[in-house]
């Protein structure tokens, strides 16, 4: 099921939180309501970790991860990544990364098979990524962008990509990751994927802008709720419906 | 074989209403994004302008007035200022949508563009809708209002007539001098300039002053003050006082003033007057100037006899002295009074600077000094033994030379506003007869016309063939004793007669003959002529004014029975014409009141001779309409308002044609529905 979610009136959630299959991590905000969301969907199945990542709020942005680890920047403190490796299932590894492009949010977007990464990423970060997270790698850019955890949203289930991001790019990316592929927006014509929704295989949040049509692409795409793609004409008119009366 | 790429066209989903798009900054499609956002909110749909009906100016706050066609430039620009929040888009097209002028609606058609998502671009036509709203702008209130003046001339003349008056009102016709005058008023003794600003009024005073001698004296007048401003609101007022001393006029200078003006003789006759008054000593031809500052030094220069002074003289002959001066020869002139002519032997040899002009048998006008009585110490002071008995001035024409002819010029008028008494009905005929006398002047000399602008009378032009056959007959008779005209080449020609004219309702008289000269552009170059912002500045004053000359000859009917046995020479029915226009002036006036009978009779009997009898027979009905009290205001109710009041009208105006009829074709049928 697909959530809309606000973290301090910003509809860019995917910069406060990470969500894989197996954990998900949630900036320290002001009030408990962001948390309260991602806790009331996932509290029973998975942790939901209150964490700051180098003291700031924008863990999402600056950790990558997926069912079988967490990478975090060399920015993080000791005491962030004792509280991390505390609160994580034990199957997670964790690894703190020396990288110079340090908000690995923005430079990887992964699933639990596959990770596109920033071409211009470290030879070293590439192996640790392979390692850690047990996928393999691939220098990419979506819609000429080399931001690829930004412009992009993937799970195993699925993928959303940048608006512009050409049909022939969309091919190539989808035989990369075995996965469908779809171009679309988030927060009513936003086009910064990554930071405006969070999605794992069974659950997706996204900002509170995003309207009732880029959320049932996102539940299609992302088969959430047995939502299929031949769903999307008769959910999708419902939801207009429901928008416009 | 080369690869050629298959460019599929990537498309989104709206985010909005879900309908594939190709991606943009919005990532929506045009329609959600129109129904999204309005560019033009904040943008008033609908506006006023302020615009005065009366000069047609629009207002562009917060108090300037422009003036600005339909669909202009200028409109457009002031259209635009009215909109505050266009500053927050960009102006892309701006244009008018055709709107009916009656509507008083204006469209403007606007295209806009404004930013309304991060790099979203939206552009937008849309249509503003101007009410234009009259609003009285304040120079127009302060015409409107007509006592709202600033500023004052008030220029007076201290004489008997208005000839002064209609010569400075061609000047400043000519000179456009008027043209910041909110109104002009006719005020007994003279004109009342009002300015909406007092620098408008000091320049008419030294317009004046240029023009003529004059002595000026201002005051003002506290209408209110700011203390705390400091500031105050005053009225002005300028009392411009013109010279007395008029062309004609015999001057009396005392021994001194005569001194200085070169050792010239006590008593001079003024020949002209400009910047200075030209006077000339008729016994030596010696001229000088009596310059404005001149005459107030020493105010004892007095003018004893002007023209209404003048007598007839018949001249016997004519012997030259000797000396000349321009159009002057110095000529002993043997004279004897009209009126004694085939009664005695009373003849007398005066000396006189007319050499030139005066011949055997022509009548002379001139001051009898004998019998003249005088008032000034000045006079008094002179030796008796200089003082000769009679001044020649001028050489007389035959009046119904002058009848027969109607003018073929004219001459444009202020558009003045009369005092609120309505003037008497002497007073109309001395203002119409003074007009009369007035154009005769120009007539008679070059130099004075030089000043001003004469026009074309396209009326007169096309002037009746059959008056012109009548009077034909009559130039037979007398060859060589016309009275000088208006050359055709001086006119100029564009001329506008208005029906409305108010001279037209005067005596007009029929063409006697055309001058061979060749009809030339009339002065082509000064032909153009801006018309002044004041409506009835651009307005005609045509034919002779008034029924003066119908009036003297109905007045020395006595004369001309004493004459009539003398006159070999002259035609009996001649004789009675050389009574000129200042005979009824000879006369006192209770005469005009009592000769109720002779007017009617009088002008019965001219009827056939004037060739057109309708014309003749006005100055009965002008006389029964001022018996009945004459309707003023009937020919005062078409007056609009200040701006467009008329000349009110002298003496013959308020003939029954005048409240009829306007225009002089109903003039016409009018006075032939008297006969």
């Amino acid at each position: 099921m697909a959530v809309r979610a606000q973290f301090e009136n910003s509809n860019e959630i995917g910069v406060f939180s990470k969500l894989t299959n197996s954990y998900s991590l949630v900036a320290i905000g002001g009030s408990e309501n962001f948390y309260s969301v991602f806790e009331s969907e996932l509290g029973d199945v998975i942790p939901v970790i209150h964490t700051s990542i180098a003291g700031t709020r924008i863990i999402g942005r600056l950790t990558a991860g997926n069912r079988r680890g967490l990478l975090v920047p060399n920015s993080t403190t000791d005491q962030e990544l004792q509280h991390i490796r505390n609160s994580l299932p034990d199957s997670v590894a964790i690894q703190r990364i020396e990288e110079r492009l340090s908000a690995l949010g923005n430079v990887i977007a992964c699933n639990d098979y596959v990770a596109l990464v920033h071409p211009d990423l470290d030879r070293e970060t590439e192996e640790i990524i392979a390692d850690v997270l047990g996928v393999e790698v691939f220098r990419q850019t979506i819609a000429d962008n080399v931001l690829v955890g930004s412009y992009c949203a993937i799970s195993n289930q699925g993928g959303l990509v940048h608006p512009r991001t050409s049909v022939q790019d969309q091919d190539e990316l989808s035989s990369l990751l075995q996965i469908p592929l779809v171009a679309g927006t988030v927060n009513r014509g936003s086009d910064v994927i990554g930071a405006g929704i969070v999605v794992n295989d069974w659950s997706a949040f996204a900002g509170m802008d995003t309207t009732s049509t880029e959320l049932s692409v996102v539940e299609s795409i992302f088969k959430i709720q047995d939502a299929q793609p031949s769903a999307i004409v008769g959910d999708m008119r419902d939801s207009l419906i429901d928008n416009y009366s | 074989m080369d690869f050629v790429p298959e460019t599929r066209e990537q498309l989104i989903l709206c985010c909005e209403c879900g309908t594939a798009i190709p991606p943009n900054p919005a990532n929506m499609c045009v329609n959600c994004v129109r129904s999204m956002v309005d560019i033009t909110e904040g943008i008033p749909k609908q506006a006023t302008i302020h615009w005065c009906k009366n000069c047609e100016r629009y207002l562009q706050p917060p108090s300037t007035w422009m003036t600005c066609e339909l669909e202009s430039r200028e409109l457009l620009a002031l259209c635009l200022k009215k909109l505050r929040s266009l500053t927050k888009v960009r102006l892309i097209d701006a244009g008018f949508t055709w709107t009916e002028p009656h509507s008083r609606r204006i469209k403007v058609k606007l295209t806009i563009q404004k930013e309304v998502f991060a790099a979203t671009i939206l552009q937008q036509a849309f249509e503003v809708e101007y009410v234009v709203s009259s609003m009285m702008c304040p120079d127009c209130t302060r015409v409107m209002a007509q006592n709202t003046w600033k500023a004052k001339v008030q220029v007076r003349q201290k004489v008997d007539h208005q000839r002064t008056f209609f010569y400075l009102e061609q000047l400043i016709l000519k000179h456009n001098a008027h043209q910041e005058t909110t109104n002009i008023k006719e005020v007994k003794g003279g004109l009342d300039f009002h300015f909406a600003q007092r620098s408008h009024a000091i320049k008419m005073v030294e317009f004046l002053g240029s023009m003529v001698p004059t002595r000026s004296k201002s005051s003002e007048q506290l209408i209110s003050s700011d203390e705390h401003l400091s500031t105050a609101n005053f009225k002005f007022t300028y009392a411009v006082e013109i010279i007395p001393i008029c062309r004609d006029d015999l001057v009396a200078l005392p021994k001194k003033a005569a001194n200085s003006l070169g050792h010239i003789a006590s008593l001079v006759l003024c020949s002209r007057v400009g910047n200075t008054v030209h006077v000339m000593d008729f016994k030596t031809l010696q001229t000088a100037d009596i310059s404005g500052t001149t005459y107030w030094r020493n105010e004892a220069i007095t003018p004893v006899c002007s023209r209404r002074d003048l007598k007839k003289f018949y001249v016997l002959d004519v012997e030259l002295v000797g000396p000349r001066a321009g159009r002057h020869a110095l000529a002993d002139v043997t004279i004897q009074r009209l009126a004694d002519v085939g009664k005695n032997d009373g003849i007398m040899i005066v000396r006189s600077h007319l050499g030139n002009v005066l011949h055997f048998g022509d009548v002379a006008m001139g001051y009898d000094l004998h019998t003249a009585n005088i008032n000034s110490d000045t006079y008094d002071a002179i030796n008796p033994d200089d003082v000769p008995s009679v001044v020649l001035v001028k050489k007389g024409y035959a009046e119904r030379r002058r009848r027969n002819r109607q003018r073929k010029w004219a001459l444009k008028a202020l558009g003045k506003e009369e005092e609120d008494m309505a003037p008497r009905k002497l007073d109309q005929e001395k203002k119409a007869a003074d007009f009369e006398s007035f154009l005769r002047d120009l007539e008679e000399d070059p130099e004075l016309r030089q000043g001003i602008n004469l026009y074309r009378d396209e009326n007169a032009a096309h002037g009746s063939g059959a008056a012109a056959d009548a009077a034909m007959d009559d130039s037979d008779e007398e060859e060589g004793d016309d009275a000088p005209e208006v050359p055709l080449e001086e006119l100029l020609s564009n001329l506008a007669i208005n029906a409305e004219v108010d001279y037209d309702e005067m005596d007009m008289d029929v063409v006697e003959d055309v001058p061979a000269a060749p009809e030339r552009g009339a002065a082509p170059a000064r032909g153009k002529r801006k018309t002044g912002r004041f409506p009835g500045a651009g307005r005609s004053i045509s034919g002779n004014a008034g029924d003066a000359g119908s009036e003297a000859e109905a007045d020395d009917g006595d004369e001309d029975g004493a004459e009539d046995g003398n006159e070999d020479n002259v035609e009996s029915e001649a004789a009675s014409d050389f009574d000129d226009d200042f005979q009824d002036e000879d006369d006192d006036d209770g005469d005009d009141d009592d000769d109720g009978g002779d007017y009617s009779s009088s002008g019965e009997q001219r009827a056939p001779r004037g060739g057109l009898g309708k014309y003749n027979l006005r100055a009965p009905s002008t006389k029964r309409k001022h018996s009945a009290g004459g309707d003023f205001s009937a020919s005062d109710s078409d007056e609009g308002g200040p701006a467009l009041r008329r000349r009110t009208r002298t003496a013959v105006n308020y003939s029954e044609n005048a409240v009829s009829d306007s225009d002089s074709g109903g003039a016409d049928g009018g006075s032939g529905d008297d006969a």
